[in-house]
């Protein structure tokens, strides 16, 4: 059997005193996609934060193709192919979005051009500064900028937070497209759940930061009770 | 009439310099936020290399004023490199007073190397003398000073806002973390931004000994006046610093010759008034 994509190994990660999340184990293959669900304060930002390298864990360790990222440097996980959307955008405001793309842009099949073609509102903007977009362009924006850096994995911590219903759909379509695209592996936290099952194909229930419950989408998105216990949804949820 | 032009020339002249001391300076305060004290003493390792090579060794004057550039952007990275890198995150009273300490440092060791005395410079002739504009008598070397000022307003402004290197500068600057997730070395990044800034200090030190001469205490001199045009030009902005150089060159220079007897204070008064009445700088943004 080949090795994972990105393999997390009895990981525990904290921020000061506290240990938020406790012996993870995961796996994700090359092209593979999970959705981390959970409630707020479950640890699955911190999970995204450690990936990114933003976290030093305090135990265990972290392989991606193949090498050992344990202690690497964010610009080098970015460089290795981590690509990171995080939580709220973080768009830069003294930067036009042709410059968010240009400082960012490594070779690949990921061209600025290309990012253009996927969100055509950006090419409109693209003189425009990161403090004159709408949430639903910083979205645009962030996972533009990620996808230039032709990453083999993407994380995507919720990216649909904020954004007008009719947006959401536009951003979740191209998100869909993205990772059907290019054998890209992709980790995603989303409020929607029934979005992220649909999205993913394994899925995992964090719950003060340990892993409650692990296994396909569908199987998740059929236990009811698990859903409802701990990520806090009683209507049903349809996965792909 | 004419001697008040004469002295507007002057002070034009005069703010020139200060612009080519002080655009260094607003790379690595204003737009990094490294409140970087050790600038008048780069500025410094620039004036006594420019000042040694050609009076020492005989080189030509733009050889040397390019090696002390040169000079002052390695002695500005290695002080980065060893010491300052650590205190980005710091507050700026300990940054203040780490770089304060190499100011004195450089005195007494400018002091105990070259002596305590004044450095003269010598331009070459094509620099030297004055030059005759109908009724105005134009002195060649500050017209030297007026144009290289203007050439590095201009390449600061292009780098800084309209190339990639400036605008990955722009990004940490803004947000340090977001920026290492887009494949950025921030550290590395930071590290040649503080010797480019460190190279403009020694380039504006050489240029200005003509006019204002060179001795041990050169950084303590003019550190205040570089510190003022910087912050009431606004932090950040490379054109408030251009601002601001102008407004005190000028004022500084009519204000000596109108009223010699508070003339040194004139300056320190208006820089007071304008942060009074806008903390931001004149161009500046409050951050």
């Amino acid at each position: 059997m080949t090795e994972p994509l990105l393999q997390i190994d009895k990981f525990d990660v904290g921020y000061g005193d506290g240990i938020v999340i406790h012996d993870l184990q995961l796996g994700i293959a090359s092209g593979g996609s999970l959705a981390v669900l959970g409630r707020n304060g479950a640890g699955k930002s911190t999970l995204m934060l450690a990936i990114a390298g933003h976290l030093v864990p305090r135990a265990g360790r972290m392989r991606f193709d193949g090498k050992d990222i344990t202690t690497a440097p964010p610009h080098r996980r970015c460089r290795a192919g981590i690509g990171w959307v995080p939580q709220g955008r973080e768009v830069f405001a003294p930067l036009s979005v042709e410059e968010h793309l240009r400082i960012a842009a490594a070779p690949g099949v990921w061209t600025i051009d290309r990012v253009y073609d996927l969100f055509p509102r950006l090419k409109e903007r693209r003189g425009n500064f990161g403090n004159q977009l709408s949430g639903g362009e910083q979205q645009m924006l962030a996972i533009g900028r990620a996808l230039v850096t032709n990453p083999r994995l993407l994380l995507l911590d919720e990216p649909l937070e904020g954004l007008a219903p009719v947006v959401a759909q536009d951003v979740a379509r191209c998100i869909g497209e993205i990772t059907q695209a290019d054998n890209m592996a992709v980790v995603l936290i989303e409020q929607h759940a029934g979005f992220a099952l649909r999205l993913a194909q394994q899925a995992i229930i964090l719950e003060r930061g340990v892993a409650v419950r692990r296994g396909t989408s569908q199987a998740i998105a059929a236990d009811r009770d698990a859903l409802e216990q701990f990520v806090g949804i009683r209507k049903p949820v349809r996965a792909a | 009439m004419l001697g008040l032009v004469n002295i507007l020339i002057g002070g034009i002249a005069y703010g020139f310099v200060l612009f080519l001391m002080a655009g260094g300076l607003s790379i690595t305060l204003g737009l990094m936020g490294f409140a970087n004290m050790a600038h008048a003493a780069l500025a410094m390792v620039g004036g006594y290399t420019a000042a040694l090579l050609i009076g020492k060794a005989g080189w030509p004057f733009l050889a040397a004023l390019a090696m002390a550039g040169v000079t002052a952007a390695l002695v500005g990275a290695v002080l980065e490199r060893t010491l300052f890198r650590r205190l980005y995150q710091a507050s700026e009273l300990e940054q203040v007073l780490l770089t304060i300490g190499v100011v004195y440092v450089a005195i007494a060791a400018a002091t105990y190397l070259v002596g305590p005395e004044q450095m003269a410079i010598t331009v070459p002739a094509w620099l030297d003398g004055n030059l005759r504009l109908g009724p105005i008598d134009l002195n060649r070397y500050r017209l030297f000073l007026i144009g290289s000022g203007v050439a590095l307003l201009l390449s600061l402004v292009h780098l800084i806002e309209h190339t990639t290197f400036g605008a990955k500068i722009r990004a940490a600057v803004f947000n340090r973390r977001m920026t290492a997730s887009c494949g950025i070395d921030v550290d590395k990044l930071y590290a040649l931004a503080f010797a480019l800034g460190s190279a403009l200090a020694g380039l504006g030190g050489a240029l200005s000994i003509k006019l204002l001469g060179l001795d041990p205490n050169f950084p303590i001199k003019f550190l205040t006046e570089l510190l003022i045009v910087v912050s009431v030009g606004g932090l950040g902005s490379l054109r408030g610093t251009f601002l601001a150089a102008m407004l005190f060159g000028i004022i500084d220079v009519v204000g000596k010759y109108l009223l010699p007897e508070i003339g040194a204070f004139i300056i320190y008064a208006t820089a007071l008034a304008l942060l009074t009445v806008r903390p931001q700088g004149l161009v500046g943004r409050l951050r």
